[in-house]
């Protein structure tokens, strides 16, 4: 795997006043179909009214349970899924409603990397014509010769060696196809590489490289990564900033530090406290969160984490709170956050 | 307690001879009724391909080219397919690495989990419904009996990994063996659902193999670990043993890894040095000697075989170091 030198702490994300991504009230809803005649009756509200700004250089992670709308979010701002409302720019212009045609050079610039890494990637393609289509799709593939030498060295960054270009994607292993797919995802040296769980199929060692590898071409050319992950120490590790989801809606947006260090957000607390310890004399005791899972398609009225929360007042179970700025963060609660 | 899996000297390959590809090399452990054993080591290093054989699940071009596989004091290569195929769905139970590979596309995910319920019981589809409604419940699907309705691209990555959980457990089985089986799971639904795996391997005095790269789930889950390395095991241990005295410098390096409140954020994380070795150039000798802080000459006569280290069955395959 290539070196690569870093500074620790070099990263100053700009705080220019153009952000690279602006999300404004992004919504996605899913018809229900039910009955013989599959008339639609309801919607999930997947994603309902997400906000925030992701500048060059940054890194903004969203955590959040399983099921609260993180892909669906990646999908619309990547525009594979047409958004319900809400208005995604990116470089200053607005993308929402962009044509395909006109679409091709934002595609260029905002690359994604799957959360399923094997049902991305053509079953019948070699894997070096994998990291090459995209060169290829946008006229920048050159000589072979050089093209060659490009998929080579994107395989050796990622801890493939180039021979292993020659192969299919089924002869590989899971870890080794999301990082075929991160592969791709850098030939272009996009602006903005949305990863959705990019690195979950890694063991800690090659998810060491992977990361500093991502770290180091943010400093060099001013990427920006927007990280959809369940494990909360790369989180902590590679953001700046870090957005909690709880059913389809922000909760929680702080820096790195703040969100980690002081977590105000009742489920922002009890997620950072399930996170397993690796150190088996430590073994942190169960404790579930009560209640049951919340259903998309019936949510809870008012706030949607009442239910399960410890400190829920009256309140909490009409009127759905607002993300608001308090102190060093946005926060949807009235408890901890009253107005 | 009494063995129930026991995998000795497997070698598996892939392509033809002479010019196959080993990709597991003399694999050997065991799992006791009521033990939970966690396989962790890098990426490719033969984990999948391991658990897939015990199943005869390898496919096209691959193959079991030494040693055995004993499930319940059986030799599952003995068998004959569909002796195998009965065994696989009734006693032994897969969670896949990639859910969406295994779940048919084209199928509601209520036929897909009731399906197998419906022909291992012999029970009614109503009856195999409401069963498969009471799996998803259990993995903290919400309204499970709705969903049922629903096709596999309308849940979310971890929701599909959930039904792979819950179709595991339908039959329940004396083993499972869960490769990745929360990589998509937040850590509050990943705690509900490993802390159910574990009451009912303990509840029916049934074993499970966890194939993970998630240190922090070894530790609190495991009780044994075995660590793999291009093909091979290089260490194995009781969980807490390992945690405490961790021995081979492949585990070493891997630990040191681990991305910690400790490790300043934005910092350099520590990796272990060099590129991981393709398996199918392998150095001669001890493979993970060219990227060894501690290798020396002796390091490429040969392929160090395991051999005990301290007590409790603390074993690991180096010759250079103690
Ligand atoms: N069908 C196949 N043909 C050829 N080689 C294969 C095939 N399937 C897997 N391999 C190779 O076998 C090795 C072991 O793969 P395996 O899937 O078992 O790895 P793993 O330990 O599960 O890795 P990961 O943690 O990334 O999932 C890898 O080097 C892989 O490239
Ligand atoms: N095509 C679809 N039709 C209907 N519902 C959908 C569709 N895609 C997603 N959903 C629903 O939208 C919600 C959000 O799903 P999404 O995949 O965005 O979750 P996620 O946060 O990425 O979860 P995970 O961490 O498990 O991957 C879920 O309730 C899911 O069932
Ligand atoms: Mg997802
Ligand atoms: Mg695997």
């Amino acid at each position: 795997m290539t070196e690569i030198i870093s500074n620790p702490n070099a990263v100053t994300p700009a705080t220019e006043t153009h952000p690279l991504l602006r999300v404004e009230n992004l919504a996605v809803h899913f018809p229900i179909r039910a009955g013989p005649l599959a008339t639609v009756s309801g919607h999930v509200k997947a994603v309902d009214g997400v906000s925030f700004d992701l500048h060059a250089g940054e890194t903004l992670s969203i955590v959040g349970e399983s099921g609260c709308g993180k892909t669906t979010c990646a999908m619309a701002i990547a525009r594979l899924q047409t958004p319900t409302d809400g208005r995604i720019s990116f470089a200053g212009q607005d993308i929402t409603d962009l044509e395909s045609r006109r679409l091709r050079p934002v595609r260029r610039r905002m690359q994604i990397v799957f959360q399923d890494p094997f049902s991305s990637l053509n079953p019948r393609m070699k894997v070096s014509d994998i990291v090459a289509e995209p060169l290829v799709v946008h006229g920048l593939a050159g000589e072979p010769d050089v093209l060659r030498r490009r998929v080579g060295d994107l395989l050796a960054l990622v801890g493939l060696s180039p021979e292993m270009g020659r192969r299919y994607p089924h002869q590989f292993s899971g870890g080794q196809r999301q990082r075929i797919s991160i592969a791709r995802a850098l030939a272009l040296e996009p602006d903005l590489i949305i990863c959705d769980e990019a690195v979950s199929a890694l063991d800690v060692s090659i998810q060491a490289q992977i990361l500093n590898l991502l770290m180091d071409l943010q400093q060099r050319l001013g990427l920006a990564y927007l990280f959809i992950s369940h494990d909360l120490s790369v989180v902590r590790h590679i953001s700046h900033k870090v957005a909690v989801m709880y059913l389809g809606r922000i909760v929680e947006l702080a820096d790195r530090d703040a969100l980690f260090n002081d977590p105000q957000h009742p489920y922002t607390q009890a997620l950072l406290a399930a996170a397993p310890v690796p150190d088996p004399d430590r073994a942190s005791p169960y404790l579930p969160l009560k209640g049951e899972a919340p259903n998309a398609r019936n949510p809870p009225s008012g706030c949607p984490f009442h239910p399960r929360c410890p400190h829920a007042i009256s309140q909490c179970s009409t009127d759905v709170p607002a993300l608001r700025q308090v102190g060093n963060r946005s926060i949807a609660c009235p408890v901890v956050a009253p107005a | 307690m009494s063995t129930l899996l026991r995998v000795e000297d497997l070698s598996i390959a892939f392509g033809e001879a002479p010019d196959d590809v080993r990709v597991v090399e003399s694999v050997t452990f065991d799992v006791a009724r009521g033990e939970t054993l966690a396989i962790v080591g890098e990426s490719g290093s033969g984990k999948s391909v391991t658990a897939l054989s015990i199943l005869g699940l390898l496919g096209h071009g691959g193959s079991i080219v030494d040693g055995s596989i004993c499930f319940g004091g059986v030799d599952l290569h003995t068998l004959d397919e569909a002796a195998v195929r009965r065994i696989r769905g009734n006693e032994i139970s897969m969670i896949f690495q990639e859910p969406m590979t295994s779940l048919n596309p084209a199928l509601t995910i209520g036929k897909q989990v009731a399906e197998p319920i419906r022909i291992h019981r012999g029970v009614s589809w109503k009856e195999a419904l409401e069963e498969a409604a009471q799996l998803l419940e259990r993995v903290s699907i919400p309204d499970p009996r709705q969903r049922l309705k629903d096709y596999p691209h309308q849940f979310s990555g971890g929701m599909r990994q959930r039904v792979m959980i819950a179709m595991a457990l339908a039959c329940s089985p004396a083993l499972i063996i869960a490769d990745e089986p929360t990589t998509a799971l937040d850590v509050t639904v990943q705690a509900q659902v490993l802390n159910l795996l574990k009451t009912l391997t303990r509840e029916m005095n049934s074993a499970l193999v966890l194939i993970t790269h998630d240190l922090g789930v070894v530790a609190q889950y495991a009780d044994k670990v075995a660590v793999m390395y291009a093909g091979g095991i290089v260490e194995t241990a009781t969980a807490q043993e390992l945690y405490r005295n961790p021995k081979h410098p492949y585990t070493l390096g891997l630990m040191a890894s681990i991305p910690g409140a400790s490790v300043n954020p934005r910092s350099r994380l520590k990796a272990i040095d060099g590129s991981p070795p393709d398996v199918a150039n392998l150095p001669d000798g001890c493979p993970f000697a060219p990227r060894c802080q501690f290798a020396h000459e002796g390091c490429t006569a040969f392929r160090p075989p395991l051999r005990a280290v301290g007590g409790g069955g603390h074993m690991m395959a180096c010759v250079g170091y103690d």
